[in-house]
């Protein structure tokens, strides 16, 4: 009895004809829809949390493979902070080190990992496919509710006017935001129920923001899987990145944080 | 001599005053958005009533909050107090407009 | 939150719901006698314009200034609780340490407090001081 729909054109105002909606829409469609999109999208924050990334352990070979990368870019960057004396006897070591790759990490045959030769398949190796597997459920995790609540909508609650917008819109939308009305002269400000749903999608962030606890944790979790993600297919070799360091570390002109201290600290108290 | 007179910024910080102004943000922009649907606004008096209310939040924000020293806690002052929240600020708005408008009306 | 925040943000809630039901039955009457295009009536516009700027009013009370606890209590300060008089936290590095320092935070504290490099006499001695306290 939703669809009953009591048309009650009076004298227009304007150009827009008004409708009168039975006032149980609102009750029985607007605001289930409201909540259940809301529910949602709390639900689907801890599922989120529930199957997230979990932190692996990893050999200790990779470890200091990793740990030899960071040494130098921090050299590199931070190096203006050393004197030129222990700046010139940390970069020859480095270098050295890095061009001979002393530390990639090796398996227990004795090859390197990662040696061109033999490019590891990617969904034998765990790391990767455990990242694949986090990206791609979290993917699904944002993916299903979506359909689900888009397929729940038009399929119950098609076929009638919901609601009037409180602005104009182009006829452009009249196809998407009027599905399953059948008057062709109706104003696009008149809408039915899937149009609510497009709108709470997109405007629904604010709210989740101040009804879930706040999720500083992802760009941890993030640098975490950026983090294991470093060696896979695609991505360059840890041979190859320490060559390309210590060639970085060769050619890098050293200049101290204190040439012209006095200038600018001048400069920035005056 | 450049990279040495550039300030190095703490990122953890600036997050974490980014949240409690989008946070702040989200507040008033949703009861604005239910405000305008009581009041029954349409159309070009809904999206002046939104751009008002967020120069004017933003504005009391930069003057009570920050004390007018915007670069002191914020990293480049108008596009982190204006432009990077207007388009969900603005979704969150219709979204509320529209729902205290359809419920009233 | 403060309590004069939260007495007008409640205030400005009851504002608004109040404003919003008076609206809510002045349209449903309007429709009933087929008024086209109906006025709100003056004092709904004043109850909710005033809820909305209460409601901002309580939003920019709640910011409350950042207050720290000190890790150590060796320096026999009297204040429990630390604070710069500051909403938000600085960003220029420089001064963004500067709460580490006040509340003893060690930014070294991961290779300073090492077994390695705790004096173990000493804190077994601190130890059986606070036991015997």
């Amino acid at each position: 009895m939703l669809s009953v729909l009591s048309l009650l054109a009076t004298g227009t105002a304007g150009s827009i004809a008004e409708l009168t909606l039975d006032p149980r829409l609102k009750y029985w469609v607007l605001l289930p829809i409201s909540l259940v999109m809301v529910l949602t999208g709390i639900l689907r924050q801890y599922i989120m949390v529930l199957i997230g990334p979990k932190l692996r352990g990893q050999p200790r070979v990779k470890q200091t493979e990793s740990q030899y990368l960071l040494k130098g870019q921090a050299l590199l960057a931070n190096g203006s902070n050393l004197d030129s004396d222990s700046f010139e006897i940390r970069k020859m070591k480095l270098s050295q080190i890095l061009s001979e790759g002393r530390y990639v990490a090796k398996t227990n045959n004795g090859s390197a990992a990662t040696g061109k030769e033999e490019m590891p398949n990617p969904f034998t190796d765990p790391n990767f496919s455990d990242s694949m597997m986090s990206m791609a459920k979290s993917n699904l995790a944002n993916f299903i509710p979506q359909t689900l609540i888009m397929w729940w909508v038009n399929h119950f609650f098609a076929g009638f006017v919901l609601m009037k917008l409180p602005f104009p819109l182009t006829v452009r939308f009249k196809e998407m935001l009027q599905s399953g009305i059948m008057t062709a002269d109706l104003d696009v400000r008149w809408v039915s129920a899937i149009s609510w749903y497009f709108i709470s999608v997109l405007g629904l962030n604010p709210v989740y923001n101040l009804l879930l606890a706040d999720s500083n944790g992802d760009q941890f979790g993030l640098m975490q899987q950026q983090d294991m993600m470093m060696g896979g297919p695609g991505q360059p070799q840890p041979a190859d990145l320490m060559r390309g360091l210590a060639n970085d570390l060769m050619i890098v002109q050293h200049e101290s944080c204190l040439d012209n201290v006095e200038e600018r600290v001048l400069k920035l108290y005056s | 001599m450049n990279n040495f007179e550039k300030q190095v910024k703490s990122q953890s910080n600036i997050i974490e005053n980014k949240k409690r102004y989008v946070t702040l943000l989200d507040k008033i922009i949703l009861i604005n958005g239910i405000v305008s649907g009581i009041l029954q606004l349409e159309s070009m008096s809904g999206f002046l009533s939104f751009i008002a209310v967020y120069l004017i939040s933003s504005f009391l924000f930069v003057a009570f909050i920050c004390k007018f020293r915007v670069s002191k806690y914020l990293e480049n002052s108008i596009g982190d107090l204006i432009f990077e929240h207007i388009v969900r600020e603005f979704l969150g708005y219709v979204m509320a407009w529209t729902f205290s408008y359809a419920l009233i009306n | 939150m403060s309590l004069l925040s939260t007495v007008t943000f409640y205030v400005s809630l009851l504002l608004i719901g109040h404003a919003g039901f008076s609206s809510f039955e002045f349209h449903q009457l309007a429709k009933k006698i087929n008024i086209s295009d109906p006025q709100l009536p003056r004092d709904i516009k004043y109850e909710s314009y005033l809820g909305l700027i209460l409601f901002i009013i309580s939003a920019f009370l709640a910011f409350t200034k950042l207050t720290y606890l000190p890790l150590r209590y060796d320096n026999q300060s009297t204040k429990q609780v630390l604070s710069q008089g500051q909403y938000l936290k600085e960003t220029p590095f420089n001064k963004a340490t500067n709460v580490d320092n006040m509340i003893g935070n060690d930014a070294n504290g991961e290779v300073n407090f090492m077994t390695s490099f705790i004096d173990i006499s000493a804190k077994r001695a601190q130890f059986k001081k606070s036991l015997s306290n």
